[in-house]
Order: C-alpha cells, then structure tokens, then sequence
C-alpha cells in the first residue's frame, strides 16, 4: 500500500488527526504517511487509545529509521577525515588535493588512494575505523538516541500487547452473556399455534 | 542571620532599581526565565486545554460515567503532554538545524583564534583560509553534531517525554481496569438491539 493510491484513508486521516509528523527537512512526509498506513492497517486500532499508542509507535519507529540513516550518512560524509589522518599518518605527498579528488570520488584520486592503502596493507575497513574514531563523539549520542527511542518504542508494543490483553479479557468475559443474547425464551403454546 | 541594616539597604536598592517600568516590558521580563515551558501543566494553556477535553470526551464516549470521564481526562492530559514535549524538541533541533552558522564549540574557537591571528598579520589571508573561516558543518555532519552538542538540552527533553510517557501509562491502565464493565455492557446492549 502506498500513500498516494489513498486505498487506506482511515490510516491516513488518523495520520493528520494526531498533528502534521515531526520532519526535518530531506524528509519525505509520504513516506512517513506510507508507514503509519501500513502500521496502521497491520494493527487496526480498535479505540481511542489504540489509536494514540499506535501514533506514538509510528512516531517513534520513524525516529529510530532517521538516527539510524543518519549515522550511515554521517559515518560516509567524513570518511575522507578518517582517509586524510592515515594518508598524513602515511606522510603522503599532497594529501590535501588527494583527499578533495577522493571526496569528489575522481577516478585517478580513488584509484591513487587504494593504491596507497594497498602497499601500506590498510583497506577500506581502516579509514572507516579511524573515522569512527575521529568522530567517536558523535556517534556516540547519535547510538544513545537509537537506544532511547528503541526503548521507548518497546514499552509502547508493551502497552498496546497490555492494553490489547485487557480488552481481550473483557470480551472473554462477555462471551457467555453475549451467546445468551442469542436465545430468546420463546412461550411454547404460542410456538405450536404458529406452527 | 541577614542584619536589619543590610535588609533595610536590600529594600532601598530595589526599590530604586531599574527595571521595566512600562507593561510591555513587564510583560517581556516576566518571560525571562520562560525556557521551553514544559514544567507548566498543560492545563494552563486554553489551547492546549481544549484539545484535552476534545481528546477526553472521545476517549469516554458520549455515556460515560463521572469517574470514567475523569480517568479519560488523565489519559487525554497525558497523551497531549507528550506530544508537547515531543513537538518542543523537534522545535528545538529544527532551530538548530535552520541556523546557517551552526558550528561545533571546539571548530569556533579554532576558528576566532586563526582570525586574530590573521588580523594581526595586517589581514594576510588566502582564499582556502578563507574557506576554512567560512565553512561550516552541513547534511548529516551537521545534525550529528547538533546532537551531539545538544546532548544536556535533548537530555532534559527526554526527562520530560519520560515523565509524560509515565503518566499516560498509569492512566490507561487506571482507565482499563474500570473500562471492562463498560466494555461488556456496550456490547450485550449492541448485541440484543
């Protein structure tokens, strides 16, 4: 199911119901409405309150996705800090104009610098490393908030499992009167006359 | 033990101080140690009061008992409590993120210490120094940064966000340990009708 064919509107009403979605910019707000559709089509809120934890799971869920990306692409964006420290580690001549070439990815400037890693028996998986070293800080809390907003977002499942097994309860409980409701007392004679 | 003389000089300084005389400024003042307004019960925004009753009265129903309605006005309370805390941090970081001289502490001292060098080398610069002065930190590097030196304000965010989280929890289950009967009586009256 995808947003735009609006083929679940009731998810995507209760979407604008809850306020518009908490977005920085580069972010696709269709995505995000395609997400609560799907969650929301998966779970079928069944009340009110369902319908606030389902909001606040699909909140934070599209949290964990954006610290998660962001840790990728910030990890990608200042790999050339990690090539640069092993190249000047490695007293390269021209570092400065080799990492720029590497960061516009020209093919003589990536094809130079594997050449250098190679003879110096470093790969790819060194210049990530002393990246994450170069920016252990911030990775660091950009892991603490995954670990935040995962915690938070399992003790809502907790609470929508909790809530759920309540409501089950109860109609377990209603089940007998319910299937009594079926039958009705009917008066004997009166059912032979009209038979 | 403040002496009666150093209290008496207290009064007569205050009195002759300077503050805002006009309403307008009183107004202004009064905000200023206003930060981001999450210690306040939602309550006492009307705006924010109204959704909480909307909010309550969907979550009760339209027959509901006093002491149902008063457990959904928790839940209701709660819940655009949390929301609150939630749309403020994003305020926050979207702040930072919109302002286009964001720059790390450390990288902005770099930064002042290079210039004052430079201005008292008669301005002698290049344009890769330039550059360098100008630059600042964009797309992900950016955002990483601003958490990362945001860390005690989130912090104080996620304190919030907790205590509101706490309290929609023990609401709902207040409200689903009386919510049965309700439950059950709807659906035997739905049932024979």
């Amino acid at each position: 199911m995808t947003a735009n064919d609006n083929s679940n509107p009731l998810a995507l009403a209760q979407c604008r119901r809850w306020g518009p979605p908490h977005l920085i910019p580069g972010e696709d707000s269709a995505a995000y409405d395609e997400l609560f559709a799907r969650v929301a089509a998966a779970v079928t809120p069944a009340d009110t309150i369902e319908e606030i934890l389902l909001s606040n799971f699909v909140d934070l869920e599209w949290e964990i996705l954006r610290w998660r990306r962001l840790k990728a692409s910030h990890m990608t964006a200042i790999a050339y800090k990690g090539l640069d420290k092993i190249l000047r580690s490695l007293s390269v001549d021209g570092v400065g104009k080799l990492v720029k070439g590497w960061v516009a990815r020209k093919p003589s400037a990536v094809k130079r610098a594997d050449r250098i890693l190679k003879a110096a028996g470093l790969n790819m998986d060194a210049v990530m490393a002393e990246t994450l070293c170069e920016s252990l800080e911030e990775i660091k809390c950009i892991e603490a908030m995954i670990a935040l907003t995962e915690a938070r977002r399992n003790a809502t499942l907790r609470e929508i499992e909790r809530h759920r097994a309540t409501l089950a309860c109860a109609l377990q409980r209603a089940l007998p009167q319910l299937e009594d409701a079926e039958y009705q007392a009917i008066d004997v004679a009166e059912a032979k006359s009209a038979a | 033990v403040t002496s009666a003389r150093k209290i008496t000089a207290s009064r007569t300084n205050a009195r002759a101080s300077t503050g805002p005389k006009t309403a307008p400024g009183r107004a202004r003042a009064a905000r200023n140690a206003f930060r981001h307004g999450l210690s306040l019960p939602v309550q006492s925004d009307p705006a924010l009061s109204q959704e909480v009753e909307a909010l309550a009265r969907k979550i009760a129903g339209t027959d509901a008992d006093a002491d149902i309605q008063h457990l959904a006005c928790r839940v209701a309370e709660a819940a655009v409590d949390l929301r609150r805390v939630r749309h403020a941090r994003h305020r926050h970081l979207l702040e930072a993120l919109s302002d286009p001289y964001y720059e790390s502490r450390d990288a902005t001292r770099k930064k002042v210490t290079l210039m004052c060098a430079i201005l008292r080398r008669d301005g002698y610069r290049t344009p890769e120094l330039e550059s360098y002065l100008t630059a600042t930190p964009q797309g992900p590097e950016k955002l990483a940064l601003i958490l990362s030196q945001e860390a005690k304000k989130l912090s104080a965010f996620d304190r919030y966000e907790q205590r509101a989280w706490c309290q929609f929890k023990l609401a709902v289950q207040s409200i689903d340990d009386r919510q049965p009967r309700i439950v059950v009586k709807f659906d035997y009256i739905s049932q024979v009708a």
